[in-house]
């Protein structure tokens, strides 16, 4: 099916989002990259229908198609899975498929939708009750069930936006396959990403944007230096850790019997030094995030970290950054300089926000955050979210706890992430985060803890594993 | 015996009206709109119900008059919700006011005279089941359609794809947008069915639970169908529970003024607390790590509250 996009302008304010796009897919996998705030998402969402254009057109097999509604390009079977599923939390997984999909005024028919849906789900070997809440399912399960449910209703066009951040190896793998069978039913797929392994890996062809405009566009075979240059103005080395500027104070991470249900291969009695970094690795839907947030709430188990005379640290010196940006870590309707206030001035009785000002704008320096201090956090792209909840975080010594502190982002932000956290990494007690990818975590942490599922399988310092055993550990393989 | 069975009878006839709001604003709240104006569309629906009942003669006059003009208080809220972006909370306040203030206004030349009534409808056969048929099938028109309405909200709640179109638009609009609901349409039907089954409520007061007008004449009903809906954790079957658990609280109350005096003071308290005590403890089961709950209580009185109630339509559509 082919698809061509004409001139599509977008601005919000003084924001211009998407600058006189034009793309012409023939067909196949076609790949949408940039930077985040690169204009990827607005395009999508214009694509999808979600989002009406200032300008532009887009014609499928040739033909004009209206634009600015979501049913119209339902109807003209152009289907979006989000980057974080857009679904109903508390509608379960059957009526989740029939939402805007039944012809008829009563639902009828179970059985058969049943069934259907059934079939669906075994050729992808997932097991799921469908009278389940999609609330009891992780991120990464959503995002599967969206899928399967947008290959049930029949589209032609499929966008992903980046939507490999929310699954496992092996589930990647079989997307992967099913993506090329797909392309074989001449379906096609606008691939959203910045995984660039990933785009080599099964893309026929590729746009790169750039500030909101198209700056290269490729084709099979790849020439990966040039896509490289066109990305990233500065392509900066990955950090090593170097100079860990010690202190005489160790402290030392306790794990509950409950969270270790398998494997007690790490001494508890063994003292970390300050600055140490811990990752724990996992793959999406395993219990990574959640040892993250426990170690910060301890609601539901006594892990923690401990100095070396036994106190806890003290719960005003976690700091604690959620996965979920705009869930649970930004308030999406307040401003930065609001955001800024509610972390400067809570000394002061009274907020002077000529102060907030001055401060929020160097922090927005020193963070390299890309927006104006009066935007509303719901504006800011991906990388410059996670950014800004960082930079929210006390600067005082303790101990971050950061839930996947490069979800979502592309290499350059990424990088730009883990440049800020090493900074605070001399002064922090200790630095404890999880990821489902496993270079970060080879490249950044010092121990690494290794989850599959609920059990934690393995504990030990960088230089007794390699990369293939953690590869292991979180797959679930044990020697 | 005969004392059980009329006040079976009492309490499905004074929940009437109960039954009825409480379905109207759960339909509603399912949509995503918090109809916060139920205490003042009740008590002006009664009123204009009683008035157009006296004025024509006839009670059924009255239902529908009241209907409509619930329907148009809910519509007016709507366009406030989907056209103008206001915030639900403060126009369904601030309607509340207005209408309660505005009915004791009109209803001035109107408090205690007597105007027609729904008279009681034997159902042949049925009724004549012994105590059972006495207590459900010899009721007025209104309290069969109360009855009624249970099972059919349910249904159109659950089977029909108006009622999960309308509950995606509740729990979230931009993914039923995306799926190609008018999530602006739908919250703005479900308003209005809800606002006029608020109306018929005011309508069962004044032309039977609690026959004629006087100023006032439905103080703090609204509120307590607010709370029942929650009570009743968004599901009509449990709603409606919480209805009749009410009615019959107050029914009590009445028969304990033959007993003591102090009994029948306190009696007409108690669904406040107990209201109270209750939502603390759904709240409890609630909590995912309460799991020394039975599954069955918490499938049974666990709820869950529509995921964007309250909330404003994002900006894109």
């Amino acid at each position: 099916m082919k698809i061509e996009l004409k001139n599509i302008s977008k601005s919000f304010g003084s924001l211009e989002a998407n600058k006189e796009i034009s793309i012409s897919i023939p067909g196949g996998i076609h790949a949408l990259l940039g930077e985040n705030g690169a204009g990827k998402s607005t395009l999508v969402k214009i694509i999808s229908g979600q989002l009406n254009p200032d300008k532009g057109s887009i014609l499928i097999s040739d033909k004009k198609i209206n634009l600015g509604s979501p049913k119209i390009a339902i109807n003209n079977g152009i289907g979006m899975l989000n980057q974080n599923p857009l679904d109903f939390a508390n509608l379960s997984v059957l009526e989740s498929f029939l939402v805007g999909n039944t012809q008829n005024s009563f639902i009828s028919n179970h059985r058969k939708t049943k069934e259907k849906i059934l079939n669906l789900f075994d050729n992808y070997d997932i097991k799921i009750d469908l009278n389940e809440k999609i609330s009891s399912f992780s991120i990464g399960q959503r995002q599967q069930i969206e899928l399967l449910r947008l290959l049930y209703n029949g589209v032609k066009i499929i966008i992903l936006d980046e939507p490999t951040s929310a699954f496992s190896l092996e589930q990647k793998k079989m997307i992967f396959d099913t993506l090329n069978k797909l392309t074989k039913e001449d379906i096609t797929i606008i691939f959203v990403s910045h995984k660039l392994d990933e785009v080599f890996e099964i893309c026929d062809s590729g746009t790169i944007l750039k500030e909101g405009k198209v700056v290269y566009s490729m084709n099979k075979p790849f020439d990966s230096d040039a896509i490289f240059a066109k990305m990233f103005d500065d392509t900066r080395t990955k950090n090593k850790i170097t100079n860990i500027e010690k202190r005489s104070d160790k402290f030392k991470l306790f794990f509950d019997e409950l969270d270790m249900t398998k494997h007690k291969t790490f001494s508890n009695e063994s003292l970390l030094d300050f600055g140490t970094i811990v990752g724990i690795a996992g793959l999406q839907g395993s219990m990574n995030d959640r040892l993250v947030k426990n170690f910060f709430s301890r609601d539901f188990s006594k892990s923690g970290i401990f100095f070396d005379n036994g106190d806890y640290i003290e719960k005003n010196k976690l700091y604690y950054m959620p996965a979920d940006r705009l869930e649970r870590g930004l308030f999406e309707d307040l401003t930065l300089k609001e955001h800024f206030a509610l972390t400067y001035s809570h000394i002061n009785k009274y907020i002077n926000w000529n102060d907030i000002a001055i401060y929020g704008e160097k922090k927005i320096q020193e963070y390299d955050i890309k927006a104006n201090i009066t935007q509303k956090v719901d504006q800011l792209s991906g990388g410059n979210q996670q950014r800004l909840m960082l930079s929210l975080l006390p600067e005082s010594p303790g101990v971050l706890l950061l839930e996947q502190p490069t979800r979502g982002l592309d290499y350059n932000s990424a990088n730009k992430m883990w440049d800020i956290i090493l900074h605070r990494k001399k002064n922090d007690i200790a630095i404890i985060f999880s990821s489902t990818d496993l270079d970060e975590i080879w490249d950044y942490s010092d121990i690494i803890i290794s989850v599959s599922g609920n059990t934690i399988m393995n504990i030990d310092s960088k230089q007794n594993l390699n990369k293939e055993n953690i590869a292991r550990y979180v797959s679930g393989i044990i020697d | 015996m005969i004392t059980i069975e009329n006040s079976l009878i009492t309490v499905i006839a004074l929940s009437t009206p109960l039954i009825i709001a409480v379905l109207g604003e759960t339909i509603s709240e399912k949509s995503g709109v918090i109809n916060l104006s139920a205490e003042g569309t009740i008590m002006i629906c009664a009123l204009f119900a009683f008035v157009f009942g006296y004025l024509t003669d006839i009670a059924v006059v009255g239902l529908i008059a009241g209907m409509i003009l619930g329907a148009i208080i809910a519509a007016f809220l709507s366009l406030c919700d989907i056209k103008l972006r206001m915030d639900q909370i403060a126009v369904g306040f601030v309607l509340t006011i207005l209408c309660s203030r505005l009915s004791s206004y009109l209803g001035q030349g109107y408090v205690r005279i007597s105007g027609p009534t729904l008279n009681k409808i034997s159902i042949p056969l049925l009724s004549d089941i012994p105590f059972f048929g006495n207590i459900l099938f010899n009721h007025s028109l209104i309290t069969y359609i109360s009855i009624l309405l249970i099972p059919s909200t349910w249904l159109l709640l659950n089977k029909t794809t108006f009622g999960l179109s309308l509950r995606a638009s509740g729990e979230n609009p931009n993914a039923a947008n995306s799926r190609g609901i008018n999530v602006q349409k739908i919250r703005f039907i479900g308003t209005l069915i809800g606002g006029s089954l608020l109306g018929l409520s005011g309508a069962a007061f004044s032309l039977y639970a609690k026959y004629g007008w006087s100023e006032g004449h439905t103080t703090n009903y609204g509120w307590i169908v607010l709370a029942i809906v929650i009570f009743g954790g968004w599901n009509p079957f449990r709603a409606a529970m919480g209805a009749y658990a009410f009615g019959l609280l107050q029914v009590l109350a009445i028969k304990a003024q033959s007993i003591t005096l102090a009994l029948s003071q306190i009696l007409p308290l108690l669904p406040f607390p107990l209201m109270i005590f209750i939502l603390i403890f759904i709240q409890y089961i609630n909590r995912k790590d309460s799991s020394s709950v039975p599954l069955i209580i918490k499938s049974l009185i666990g709820g869950n509250q529509p995921e964007s109630l309250g909330k404003k339509l994002p900006k894109e559509f």
